[in-house]
């Protein structure tokens, strides 16, 4: 065993810090670089696919309808005001305000999913009819996945919150819970693009 | 914040040591028996399970190759038939890349990646002890599948139309896709806990440009993880569906795309072999610097090599398609590309023998492996550099001329390092050392065994014989070379046995081999061997890229970090500079409960969508069992004022 030389005390330091000092944000970049990398390779799938076929969508198969996903895409653009303000709350660690804001965006994100599962029939066309169909479905079902995933990490920590059991490090998880949606609305901006517009003029 | 409760020697290192080390461990340790087996949060335990797993599916994977090359030793024999034949190979193919050389690499550095920082524990724990489990669940589908005469039959790489719903009906392929997406959450998990922990955890003082190279490997084959990886899960994704929910993205009735599947699973498929031979590399170069006594020669090149391997390793992909219909252009561009990265591998080459040269070589065992990784890599990079040569693919697409680089790249490439590895570092894990006389002669049985095994390969290729095939007429003349091929295979598992020989003997022993038995110089060689639960008494301090070899008397450390719970220290990500205290979660059972409703998702599903429902409530209910703060936790760190 060596001998051991103190050089640093580091009792004075912060136990909770926000953005990229602290880990947990660094392992949701993480988890944003997989699943973007994930939607990105279903929109790439998209392109590809789209050479197979002489018309897009197919002959026979109705561009798919706006009125649904626009108003979806909306709804789910302006739900980035309440992650804004459970980012400023949190990092003000203002607990009642979070409370509060993380119950509102569980039902919101909730409402937001079931709006999702209305927007498939806005395709016009099934997952099993042909590749484009499939296509179409996949890569909007994966993205509807994201947002039922991020609706049940909000949820669940609206519980730890209602049952009292919150602790300092809390305040951080409902930062980087905002910062995800932010990740998670955004990234359907392309898609819609692509899935809804892109059959007009593909 | 409770810290300032304390009393103040509960906080320095220049305090009593004995009973700060009682404090640690109490703190640290993991709970006794079974149940304490299945909530453990260690990254030695989760890191020594992977290692330990990965090498049992390596024994499996060698026993299918030596069936087939029981089989394929003489013409026209029958051990085994040939729908056997095809699920030994594939079997043989997805257990090796999936189940033993991703998992083993990726388990090497949850093991010593935190060691080497410096750190107690890796960043997410609980996470990390998902990731196990459900590389365990998958490994597991996929042999219970083979057991009961379901063992997938396609190939490792599944090309449709063959594995899709019309060639390949029954269940064998789904087994195959739903092992392959177990498998993708495990390595994505660990490649997260490895990113985060470098970026985050370091020493005090070991700036970016003092991370030891065996880090910097890790830290690049994490990376590449994260973005090769979702590919692939996507495309078997895309598979399962065509074959479970009738889509048809790879079926070209319906305007579906075969060669899509193609491009996904290469675009996986090829940074997946890197994935392996990065950490290798790293593995060399940590041994390398040891047993020739001097740093690595050129770091910045060394570190910047890796980078660049890892960058090009995503522009290689259609050089697996050069028999497909691929423009021109394309095909230049991917000749160029593949011809590109050996330059990269060769610079590292370059440096390592710069380093042997002015360094005073110890001729050890891990040592010997490092000599018979160049050698053999050389081989696999020469054929490499040949068949990124569309012409010359064209002639040995799909012959045993490609079967013999694979094994080269792959065996040389990652086997030998691995093993150099982990002769080198097996007294850190369990404070013994290795028979050196044993793992001569094991090196020596390997290195005549592998080269005897598939040197011959690159003749037969050459003389047609075709991969994928069970037997062959003895008109061909293949019989002499595939002998000799079977007959090194045998002298490749009698290596093997004495490589089990040896642990099994070395582990029956008093523990022999003190903290540093090889005068190393990194940071996991400055605690006991095996290194107490809470790693170090106190974090380390690194003064130089060689911390060890700098201040050889003592160790420069860092005090007032929490003993009395489980505290990391998180320093800054481009220097190293002290930033914050850290707590990290206790054990908890919740991640292998969730692990378990992952499970029901993935394998119910094979059988009826509504395991996809059922798996994510079950999967919801774990990861709410999981976050929610117990009794135990809210005594460490009770909840904000406002809730009381």
């Amino acid at each position: 065993m060596r001998a051991q030389r103190s050089l640093i005390d580091v009792s004075a330091l912060p136990t909770v810090v926000f953005g990229s000092r602290a880990t947990t944000w660094w392992g949701m970049m993480c988890f944003m670089a997989i699943e973007g990398t994930t939607l990105s390779i279903c929109a790439a799938s998209y392109f590809y696919l789209r050479k197979n076929f002489t018309a897009w969508p197919p002959e026979g198969t109705k561009a798919p309808s706006l009125l649904i996903p626009t108003i979806s895409i909306v709804l789910l653009l302006a739900s980035n005001g309440l992650a804004w303000a459970m980012d400023r709350a949190a990092k003000e660690e203002n607990f009642a305000r979070i409370q509060m804001l993380l119950v509102v965006s569980s039902l919101v994100g909730l409402g937001l999913f079931g709006f999702r599962l209305l927007e498939f029939r806005s395709l016009n066309t099934t997952w099993d009819a042909n590749a484009y169909g499939s296509i179409a479905w996949a890569t909007m079902g994966m993205h509807a996945s994201l947002l039922l995933m991020d609706t049940m990490e909000t949820g669940g920590l609206a519980i730890v919150y209602l049952l009292g059991r919150a602790q300092r490090k809390h305040y951080v998880h409902a930062s980087e819970n905002a910062i995800y949606w932010f990740f998670t609305t955004l990234s359907w901006v392309p898609l819609y693009v692509a899935i809804f517009w892109g059959p007009r003029f593909l | 914040m409770t810290g300032a409760a304390l009393p103040r020697d509960l906080r320095y290192a220049d305090a009593d040591s004995d009973q700060n080390r009682g404090l640690l461990n109490r703190t640290w340790r993991e709970p006794p028996g079974f149940w304490g087996w299945l909530t453990s949060v260690s990254h030695a335990s989760i890191g020594k399970r992977y290692i330990v797993t990965a090498f049992v599916f390596l024994l499996l994977g060698g026993l299918e190759a030596g069936m087939m090359r029981l089989q394929l030793g003489r013409p026209e024999n029958s051990i085994l038939g040939p729908d056997m034949y095809n699920q030994v190979f594939t079997m043989h193919g997805t257990t090796m890349m999936f189940l033993f050389a991703v998992p083993v690499m990726l388990g090497m550095g949850l093991y010593f990646v935190p060691l080497m920082l410096g750190t107690r524990n890796v960043a997410f724990p609980r996470l990390n002890a998902l990731g196990y489990y459900t590389y365990l669940i998958g490994g597991c589908l996929l042999y219970a599948g083979f057991f009961v005469n379901s063992g997938p039959d396609a190939g490792w790489f599944n090309y449709v139309p063959l594995a899709g719903p019309e060639f390949s009906p029954g269940k064998r392929v789904d087994i195959w896709a739903q092992t392959i997406t177990f498998t993708e959450i495990s390595g994505l998990i660990a490649a997260s806990q490895i990113i985060v922990t470098t970026f985050k955890q370091r020493a005090p003082g070991m700036s970016l440009n003092r991370i030891p190279l065996f880090v910097w490997s890790m830290l690049v084959m994490a990376m590449m993880v994260i973005f090769a990886l979702p590919a692939v899960a996507v495309d078997s994704g895309f598979l399962a569906m065509d074959r479970l929910l009738d889509t048809h993205f790879f079926n070209p009735a319906e305007g579906g795309d075969a060669l899509l599947w193609q491009h996904i699973f290469w675009f996986f498929g090829h940074p997946e072999v890197y994935i392996i031979f990065v950490p290798a590399l790293g593995m060399v170069s940590t041994l390398v610097e040891t047993f020739t006594r001097r740093p690595v020669f050129g770091y910045p090149v060394m570190v910047l090599s890796l980078i660049a391997t890892g960058f090009i390793s995503f522009g290689l992909w259609v050089h697996h398609m050069f028999a497909t219909p691929i423009p021109q252009l394309g095909q230049s561009f991917f000749t160029a590309a593949s011809t590109l990265i050996a330059i990269p591998s060769g610079v590292q080459i370059f440096c390592w023998i710069a380093t042997i040269w002015g360094g005073k070589p110890r001729f050890t065992t891990p040592f010997l492996f490092v000599l018979g990784f160049i050698f053999l890599f050389m081989i696999g990079g020469l054929t490499g550099v040949m068949v990124a040569s569309v012409p010359f693919d064209l002639q040995v697409h799909d012959t045993y001329f490609v079967v013999a680089h694979l094994h080269y790249v792959l065996i040389g490439g990652g086997l030998f390092p691995l093993f150099g590895a982990f002769y080198y570092w097996f007294p850190k894990v369990t404070g013994r050392l290795l028979s050196e006389r044993l793992g001569k002669l094991h090196f020596w049985l390997m290195f005549i065994g592998v080269n005897l095994t598939f040197f011959p390969m690159h003749q037969l290729g050459l003389e047609g014989m075709p991969r994928r095939v069970y037997t062959y007429l003895a008109g061909m003349g293949w019989g002499p070379l595939n002998l000799v091929a079977t007959l090194g295979a045998t002298v490749t598992v009698v290596g093997m046995i004495v490589f089990l020989l040896n642990v099994a003997t070395s582990l029956r022993k008093l523990p022999d081999a003190g903290d540093d038995p090889w005068a190393a110089s990194t940071l996991e060689w400055a605690t006991s061997s095996p290194p107490p639960a809470f790693v170090f008494e106190n974090i380390p301090i690194a003064d130089s890229r060689t911390p060890l070899w700098s201040s050889p008397q003592e160790l420069q450390v860092v005090s007032g970090l929490r003993y009395d719970f489980r505290e990391v220290l998180i320093t800054s990500t481009l220097d190293a500079i002290p930033d914050s205290r850290h707590s990290e979660p206790l054990p908890s059972i919740w991640p292998f409960l969730t692990a378990l409703a992952i499970g029901v998702l993935f394998i119910v599903s094979i059988f009826n969508p509504v395991g996809t429902l059922i798996g994510t409530a079950l999967a919801a209910i774990g990861f709410l069992g999981w976050g929610l703060p117990t009794r135990q936790d809210l005594d460490q760190e009770p909840p904000v004022p406002e809730t009381r």
